[in-house]
């Protein structure tokens, strides 16, 4: 899937929906949100989408809000900042860049932590099918 | 400024904060609730506001920050 690019017709993300903290579930049906996701390698899997909540990895603070954010995923709303996270992340290696088109109806989808980063919360298999872009970060 | 700590496996955020000492108390609750693999998995970094980011520390390296900026030292002597 390396550098694959097929046609798609999604949108780019709407920004004016967004603040932080607020799902997106209510946007139109037809609505599809292009988000990015750090993976290891350029032939994305269900690993690759998975919450470290569904990896085992235990909670540091048992929270209700770290319970829910440990069960989301980590996107961002451009392949450049996409990038200069991934830059950032010296025990990613060599890292590449998903890009996905979300369907807005179908995932939930906030404005979380810091600029840029969004959680989405799924099935990491309909998350994985949403891939439509590989490349190299 | 943000300090964010990752889960190194899946690539996915843990918790941010707009300071240090946070995030390392953080840290240390990991090792004690966890035990002292819990930094095998876990990284931290900052971001500034053009979201270019730093990595602090991950890993064992860490889990040795944490305790030498929030664990008092014993005094020598």
């Amino acid at each position: 899937m390396a550098d694959a690019q097929p046609g798609h017709s999604g949108k780019r993300l709407h920004f004016a929906w967004l603040t932080f903290g607020r799902t997106l579930n209510g946007a139109p049906p037809s609505e599809t949100l292009t988000l990015y996701r750090i993976i290891r390698t350029n032939v994305p899997s269900v690993a690759d989408m998975r919450s470290y909540l569904e990896l085992g990895i235990p909670l540091r603070r048992d929270t209700p809000e770290a319970r829910r954010r440990a069960s989301g995923i980590s996107l961002f709303d451009s392949i450049e900042r996409a990038r200069l996270q991934a830059q950032g992340k010296p025990w990613v290696g060599k890292a590449f860049i998903a890009e996905l088109l979300l369907p807005a109806n179908q995932f939930q989808i906030e404005k979380t932590a810091g600029p840029g980063h969004y959680t989405a919360w799924g099935d990491a298999h309909d998350i994985l099918d949403c891939v439509r872009h590989v490349e190299r970060a | 400024m943000i300090y964010t700590l990752w889960d190194i496996p899946s690539i996915n955020l843990v918790a941010d904060y707009d300071n240090l000492r946070d995030a390392l108390a953080l840290v240390l609750e990991g090792i004690e609730r966890n035990g002292p693999q819990d930094t095998d998995t876990l990284a931290l970094e900052v971001e500034d506001e053009q979201g270019n980011v730093t990595s602090i520390a991950y890993g064992q390296a860490l889990a040795e920050l944490a305790k030498r900026e929030l664990q008092p030292s014993p005094i020598a002597g």
